[in-house]
């Protein structure tokens, strides 16, 4: 089990959670099962179950009336997603480390997409990363007959990626949803069979093990938006701070928000209030409840008046088939509710849309919200082909259109669905654009220009992660191109686009996924996301741990025990040349660039021996030379357990121009273990490195589980710094070494 | 395998009997989830009879026989995670430990006790993980979270009970 290639650090934590894991299965198969629960008693046990449910039955009169209601309301049949996670979402994840014996078949066409990028980027089908998706000869003649189908739309904007088709009609969809998707997992099954490995994965954890480092860098960075975001307050002169993005000018949403003036702040529990903020005097003008409980709260948007809230909800309704029958039903959707915010004490809802699917992502570019969500299809035998609202999703309680769902011209296993669309806040009640992409799941990146789906593939040999690009200017949405790369892509940062070019790094693990050795390339994709570039095989036994992207220069870094930070020079997409290696102790899990010449690291500091962790780690490098970079200071927070930076990276406050950085990082205290929460605030100059501004300890909003670590987000309005959490916000005087000057608590 | 299939192939032609053997086979499990989420014996076993119920009446739809265990689950965590929801409107404290002292505890029920010492999110995260077997991709589809976020729940929870167990 051991795996040289393997860093110690995360293999202790691994062990670790793997014996917490059994120890929770022992105590609990010890655990005496209630005798009216046995099998033998099956029919007491149907009849106590009815009953029961008869005494709680406030969840089926609540289904029975949401039912109602949406039959009244949208006069179309809710949709009927019953969603069960199972076997065919997961089966890619449940056996990763299957070595097929016909090494040549999936190989083969990794390897010409290697070939493809040493010659010359005119060399368009030997095709690189469009791989063996974009050469099917069928494409175009499907995609034709995507046209005629949809003779309304513009023909122009008709161009579908290649290596996606656009439905022509619902029966077509559905043989592609459930006939194709069966056969792709099918001939996978077989190749698994023909495996000697048969290598099973225990309880998650080798899988997991790589993406939580994944996860983690999910939280790297965001370019200095806060500099942009600055000025626009009501009064003009005060600077404020914004939340920290991957892309500037493409705004995420989240649980806390400013304007300069306002605070905003939605807590889990479904209530968003608006804060006027002035120095250490607060007081909440505004609130209001979604009275909805199916919903979740998500994120927010702010825009001048205008205020979103992003949720998501599952549903069970009662469905009426007919003959005093009615038929349980279950559906995710997400939700954006506009609201006009002009009058701060009376927040007005403006409108509403829904869209099938669990919550994935939003983005707001200018006046438009991109909703994302993961939609899954009935289950084949429940799904029948005349009724398509079972298997392709509905927005607004509208299906979409068998043109709007495109599904890939080779077959994938997955029959999940990725929703997009755009919504035009002058018009909040109503869906601009939708699309639908079968058999993609995975993580978004989104660019200026551009959408880009990525999820991994597991069905060859080697794992593969497939991109797919859409544009979505004013809300149209349009497939452009779809490709593929070798091995896996970290998280968001890990991809950038640049020029019409899209550079991508990601940690390719050539022998399977647990087993083999890792290493770790570089890929520059064209805007058809064919390959024009690459550099292969670096730092071979450590995987990627953050990334970041600045016009012609890239940098990440890998790690196993030492922490190589690669600089690599992109000005010529068929040429990128790595410029430098700098190697230091520990790891940076997130890279912001911080003024002029320097890149911040957020990450751990290791033992280089041992590879045990010694505490939180930020770390300043000096990148003037990009062949030459420096680790010119650091400082070293021991004993931080979690740090949410992390985790998610629109937690965290950073403004370069502003000199400031904060976040919030949890300690487990050794006496009680309980875990204490800290909010630090940090600045940097070159005399005299990190500097703390702020320690303050979160413990007031704390509960056991420390889930406040997630809620807590620290912002600044012109000299006042605030600390807004689940039940408060605390502001304090920035002239006056963060003297505390003000509380409110709710 | 086959065997399951079998049985899940007559339970939807409405055989009982191999509805039973369905059940036989996971009811422990999901006792042991219900209990460990919702901290409370009569409340899971509540939870575990209605989702039998519910199960039977609905064996129609159970798509694929490999998905028995996952598709119960998912019916048993809808049900905790209402009866979760309806405990936060609810003003008594909910099960109190037996008092006694940490150290007297076997290890069981130190376990036990630090599992019970983490949040409700927690508790069905890591209860989803190891009694129903779900990825952190289904369970970020049925709590309605990023799957990042949910490995790092787990993972954050998971390092909890380590530093109580200690």
């Amino acid at each position: 089990m051991k795996d040289e290639n393997f860093n110690d650090n995360q293999m202790q934590d691994e062990n670790n959670r793997h014996e917490i894991i059994q120890k929770i299965r022992e105590s609990a198969d010890k655990e005496k099962i209630p005798e009216s629960l046995n099998p033998e008693n099956l029919d007491r046990l149907l009849e106590q179950g009815k009953n029961s449910k008869g005494r709680n039955g406030k969840w089926r009169d609540a289904a029975a009336d949401f039912a109602f209601r949406y039959w009244k309301t949208a006069g179309v049949a809710a949709a009927c997603v019953i969603l069960v996670v199972a076997a065919v979402n997961l089966m890619p994840l449940m056996n990763l480390n299957y070595r097929s014996e016909n090494k040549a078949d999936s190989a083969q066409s990794m390897d010409t997409s290697s070939e493809a990028a040493k010659q010359d980027t005119g060399a368009e089908d030997s095709a690189a990363s469009g791989g063996d998706m974009g050469a099917e000869p069928k494409d175009s003649k499907d995609m034709a007959k995507a046209d005629e189908a949809a003779p309304e739309k513009k023909s122009e904007d008709k161009e579908t990626a290649e290596g996606y088709i656009a439905g022509s009609s619902y029966e077509e969809l559905y043989e592609q949803i459930y006939t194709e998707t069966e056969n792709a997992r099918k001939e996978w099954e077989q190749k698994r069979m023909a495996d000697t490995g048969g290598y099973v994965e225990e309880s998650g954890g080798s899988s997991a093990s790589k993406n939580d480092a994944a996860a983690s860098t999910e939280a790297a960075v965001a370019e200095d938006t806060a500099g942009t975001a600055a000025g626009y307050a009501a009064g003009g002169e005060t600077d404020f701070s914004s939340t920290n993005v991957r892309t500037e000018g493409v705004d995420e949403g989240d649980i806390v928000k400013t304007d300069g003036s306002y605070i905003y702040t939605l807590t889990g529990s479904g209530t968003l209030r608006i804060v006027s903020a002035d120095g250490g005097s607060m007081s909440v003008v505004g609130q209001t409840s979604l009275d909805d409980l199916t919903d979740s709260i998500q994120e927010m948007y702010v825009d001048g008046n205008t205020l979103c809230v992003v949720t998501s909800g599952y549903d069970s309704g009662l469905e009426w088939q007919g003959d005093e029958t009615y038929m349980v039903n279950s559906r995710d959707f997400i939700r954006l509710y506009t609201y006009d915010i002009t009058d701060k004490s009376k927040i007005t809802l403006k409108g509403m849309v829904e869209q099938d699917g669990g919550y994935y992502s939003t983005r707001k570019v200018g006046n438009y919200v991109y909703l994302l969500s993961q939609f899954y299809p009935v289950y084949r035998e429940d799904a029948e082909e005349a009724q398509p609202r079972l298997y392709v999703p509905s927005v607004n309680n509208e299906l979409l259109d068998s043109s709007d769902v495109l599904y890939p011209a080779v077959p994938q296993m997955e029959n999940g669905q990725l929703v997009i669309s755009s919504v035009n806040l002058e018009k909040p009640d109503k869906i601009q654009e939708s699309k639908s992409l079968i058999g993609a799941s995975g993580r978004c990146y989104v660019s200026r220009e551009s959408i880009y789906i990525f999820g991994e593939d597991y069905r060859g040999e080697e794992m593969r992660t497939r991109i797919v690009r859409f544009s979505y200017k004013d809300g149209e949405i349009q497939a452009r191109a779809a490709g593929e790369v070798n091995g896996s892509i970290n998280d968001t940062f890990s991809m950038d686009e640049y020029d019409g070019y899209l550079r991508v790094v990601a940690t390719r693990y050539k022998d399977g996924w647990w087993g083999g050795s890792m290493s770790n390339s570089l890929y520059v994709l064209d805007d058809k996301l064919k390959m024009t570039g690459k550099v292969e095989d670096l730092a071979k036994g450590e995987q990627i741990y953050s990334a970041r992207f600045m016009g012609n220069t890239g940098y990440f870094v890998t790690y196993r025990q030492m922490d190589p930070l690669f600089s690599v020079d992109l000005s010529d997409p068929a040429d990128p040349k790595i410029l430098g290696e700098l190697k230091i102790t520990g790891f940076s899990e997130y890279l912001h660039f911080y003024g002029e010449n320097k890149l911040l690291g957020i990450g751990w500091e290791t033992d280089p021996d041992t590879g045990e962790r010694k505490g939180l780690k930020l770390s300043m490098f000096d990148i003037s030379n990009p062949a030459d970079v420096k680790e010119i200071d650091k400082m070293v927070l021991k004993n931080v357990d979690f740090c949410q930076a992390m985790e998610d990276y629109r937690s965290i406050l950073i403004d370069p121009e502003e000199n400031i950085l904060g976040f919030s990082a949890g300690v487990y205290d050794r006496n009680y273990y309980e875990l204490q929460g800290y909010y630090g605030v940090f600045t940097y100059n070159p005399e005299e490195g990190f500097q703390k501004l702020l320690y303050q300890s979160i413990s007031k909003w704390m509960d056991s589980s420390g889930d406040e670590l997630a809620c807590v987000r620290g912002i600044y309005i012109g000299n006042t710094f605030y600390l807004c959490g689940s039940s408060g916000i605390s502001a304090f005087d920035r002239e006056k070494e963060y003297e505390n000057c003000g509380n409110l608590e709710w | 395998m086959t065997d399951c299939k079998q049985l899940a192939y007559e339970a939807r032609q409405g055989s009982k009997e191999a509805f039973a053997q369905l059940y036989q086979a996971v009811y422990q499990d999901l006792y042991r989830f219900a209990l460990y989420v919702l901290k409370n014996p009569e409340d899971a076993q509540d939870a575990v009879a209605e989702t039998v119920a519910d199960a039977y009446a609905e064996i129609k739809k159970l798509r694929d026989s490999e998905a028995f265990k996952g598709w119960i689950f998912k019916i048993l965590s809808n049900k905790c995670k209402r009866k979760l929801k309806e405990y936060t409107r609810k003003t008594e404290p909910l099960y109190e430990q037996e008092g006694s002292v940490r150290g007297d505890l076997d290890q069981d029920m130190q376990v036990r006790e630090a599992f019970f010492s983490l949040s409700d999110e927690e508790r069905f995260i890591v209860a989803m993980q190891v009694f129903g077997g779900y990825k952190s991709k289904e369970i970020g589809l049925i709590l309605h979270k990023n799957h990042n976020t949910v490995r790092s729940r787990l993972n954050r929870a998971l390092k909890k009970m380590e530093e109580i167990l200690q």
